[in-house]
């Protein structure tokens, strides 16, 4: 019975010098990636805050000590307010877009047939491509004046527009490309999600009456789908909030500003104009998004459960 | 045994009789590489106790510059650098390169070539911190078909804006497909200091923006004439260059380092040219820039060594292999002799070089934030050409905004 005893640990049972051999253990097993954790993370993470505090410039010698300026900066400046807009304005539409018509696909590819694998693979090529080298592509295809879109535009009937360099555009012509690049891989996610759902439950809800279309949906497919749309929904968020390629592609943050977002005006600021100070107040702004987007995820999580 | 000895052997081919000093070379423009590998294997055949190491070009001069400064906080800060001129200034806030005094001792640097305007283009603050190695104005491109289906004549260009803006107009009615004028807004504020300078005017002179004056403010307007008079559209600046190689511009205009592709993207398809730029004043010149050749290492073998391959490059020899693989024009006086007959097969290298005399010197913003500023001019401009501003409107941020960054 002793290996029976080893086998399954119960703490009300077991002796002083036992408790501290296992907590022990445990701190020593924990230690590597606690480390870890340590020098990659949470170390610079502090140094950008200590940074967000002075003016430091990439490679000079000192740095001052300048109390809250820089994040006084991200309210007052006009290029960093203008930035951080841009970025709430571009999730609110990619991210709801991203996420719902990813459940939208996914739900019309799981009833796709014989067409699944290959529909599936349509959506998910995207996320396999390299975005610099489709970049030209879509430069090619939303050339202003022989670009196939506005070709497309002048068969509709419709002007010519000037996708990528119009300031009144240049953002939703992005945002449209994000979800272009997200939607394959929520798909995906959400193939996972309903490939779990029991079949019985859809056989329990056809005898309720509910056995087809949006009833069935809402009855079963939604609510069994939750935890699959939190985590998609999360991740989509953080991933929109961390714009990077895209602008760095196709726009440069131009025209006149139009498409800065946070991380593409966090890199100019730190490693194109050298202002390490105010490019830490930045991610330190950004830090606190992300953090709170996964601390609520675990929160709703947890609460589920 | 045999293996061993066989190893040794090889070990002993390897290593070369004279003691052998390594420079490595780091430049921007992945599409320089060619060039610049050609240059280092021709100083090598001639110098075989130097070993030119290129490392992997940054894909533009600010990358470039953000790359060597991360290096020399680390210790590992290439030999020799290729920096753009407007980032000059940066480099030798940082103290990133020892000044050249100990290299120049003993030099006769006017004998080799090497004009006393050409060096005060590379001091900051009258320290001497590197040397020239390719500088460039901007030209006129013209597709020489449209200009003569618009009226004009490919031999005699329009020589001011007021022309210049007229062509451009009339080569924009021959179709609803054809572009008659493109200025690019840039990628940096070069091809805005080409406006003022066009108006003889330097960005900043004794403390006075440009932009806060008339003439600075007649020359920003020229921007607002080409949207609105020649009828320049707003859009990238590489989508123009694609409709210029297409046969769909008429009047493009850009740093003559463009002539190579230009030649390799058109090759005969239709008949192209080069002209000197347009002024707005009699006494209008042009700006210039480039990229300046800076020596990073301490170590004095090195920095020799290191002095010699830029000599090598700056000199007649190198810089005539430059002009030719780009359409640079020469930095140093001896290259015009070799290049003679090249230029006289290839007339659209040789306008840039024409300029020189009414070419201003290189441009940087003074203190830290030239970076900054530079966009801020490329930002307001581009708002310009998407009707977002007036010249007015534009002249008026520029000031205010440049104001608050400059020193």
């Amino acid at each position: 019975m002793r290996a029976d005893h080893r086998a399954r640990w119960r703490p009300e049972l077991a002796t002083a010098p036992e408790i501290r051999h296992r907590r022990r253990l445990g701190a020593a097993l924990a230690l590597p990636a606690a480390l870890t954790l340590l020098v990659l993370v949470i170390g610079p993470s502090l140094a950008v805050l200590g940074l967000s505090v002075t003016d430091y410039r990439l490679g000079m010698p000192g740095a001052n000590w300048v109390g809250a300026a820089n994040y006084a900066a991200l309210a007052t400046d006009a290029g960093l307010r203008g930035s951080l807009a841009n970025t709430f304005a571009f999730v609110a539409v990619v991210a709801p877009l991203a996420v719902f018509g990813g459940l939208w696909v996914a739900i019309l590819v799981a009833g796709a047939g014989r067409a699944r694998g290959l529909a599936q693979t349509v959506f998910f090529l995207p996320v396999t491509a390299t975005l610099v080298a489709m970049a030209t592509a879509w430069e090619v295809l939303l050339h202003p004046s022989f670009g196939m879109a506005n070709a497309l535009l002048g068969v509709l009937g419709l002007p010519a527009q000037r996708f990528l360099s119009d300031p009144n555009l240049a953002l939703w012509t992005l945002a449209v490309l994000a979800v272009w690049k997200l939607l394959g891989y929520n798909v995906l996610l959400f193939l996972a999600g309903l490939a779990t759902i029991d079949r019985t439950l859809y056989e329990a809800a056809a005898l309720d009456g509910a056995e087809a279309g949006w009833r069935r949906f809402t009855l079963v497919t939604w609510p069994m789908l939750a935890p699959v749309t939190l985590f998609v929904t999360v991740i989509t968020l953080i991933r929109t909030f961390g714009e990077f390629e895209l602008v760095v592609v196709l726009t440069n943050g131009g025209p006149d500003g139009a498409t800065e977002m946070v991380l593409f005006t966090l890199y100019q600021e730190a490693f194109r104009y050298f202002d390490i100070g105010r490019a830490s107040a930045l991610a330190a702004v950004f830090l606190v998004f992300v953090m709170a987007l996964s601390l609520t995820q675990i929160w709703i999580a947890e609460r589920r459960r | 045994m045999r293996n061993t000895m066989l190893t040794a052997a090889l070990l002993a081919t390897a290593v070369p009789a004279a003691a052998q000093t390594e420079i490595s070379v780091f430049h921007a423009w992945p599409h320089h590489a060619e060039w610049q590998q050609r240059l280092a294997d021709d100083f090598m055949a001639a110098n075989p106790d130097v070993t030119i190491r290129m490392l992997a070009p940054s894909t533009d001069y600010d990358e470039g510059l953000v790359s060597v400064i991360r290096q020399d906080m680390a210790g590992t800060a290439p030999d020799l650098f290729l920096v753009g001129s407007h980032l000059l200034a940066e480099v030798a806030a940082r103290d990133l390169a020892p000044p050249m005094d100990d290299l120049l001792d003993g030099r006769d640097m006017d004998a080799l070539g090497y004009s006393d305007a050409a060096l005060a283009l590379t001091q900051v603050d009258g320290v001497q911190v590197g040397l020239p190695w390719t500088s460039s104005t901007p030209v006129m491109f013209y597709n020489a078909e449209l200009v003569r289906q618009a009226g004009g004549d490919p031999a005699a260009m329009p020589t001011t804006w007021d022309e210049a803006i007229a062509l451009g107009k009339a080569i924009e009615a021959l179709g609803d497909d054809i572009e008659g004028f493109y200025y690019p807004p840039g990628d940096d504020d070069w091809m805005v200091q080409n406006l003022l300078a066009t108006a003889n005017l330097a960005p900043l002179s004794d403390g006075t923006i440009a932009f806060d004056t008339p003439e600075g403010r007649d020359a920003l307007a020229l921007f607002e004439r080409f949207h609105d008079e020649a009828g320049q559209e707003a859009i990238p600046n590489s989508a123009a260059r694609q409709m210029m190689y297409a046969g769909k511009l008429g009047l493009y205009f850009n740093s003559t380092a463009a002539v190579r592709s230009f030649a390799r993207e058109i090759e005969d398809r239709f008949e192209w040219g080069t002209a000197p730029m347009p002024r707005l004043t009699e006494d209008g010149g042009v700006a210039s820039g480039g990229m300046a050749a800076v020596i990073l290492t301490d170590d004095p073998e090195k920095r020799q060594a290191a002095m010699e391959y830029v000599l090598y490059g700056t000199g007649a020899e190198g810089q005539a292999t430059i002009v030719q693989a780009t359409g640079y024009m020469p930095v140093n006086d001896g290259a015009e002799a070799l290049l003679a007959d090249f230029y006289s097969d290839n007339p659209a290298w040789r306008t840039s070089a024409t300029q020189m005399d009414r070419s201003l010197p290189w441009f940087a913003w003074p203190g830290q934030n030239g970076i900054r500023i530079s966009q801020e001019v490329v930002d307001t401009i581009t708002a310009v050409a998407n009707d977002r501003l007036d010249t007015a409107g534009a002249a008026e941020r520029l000031t205010s905004e440049i104001g608050a960054l400059l020193p």
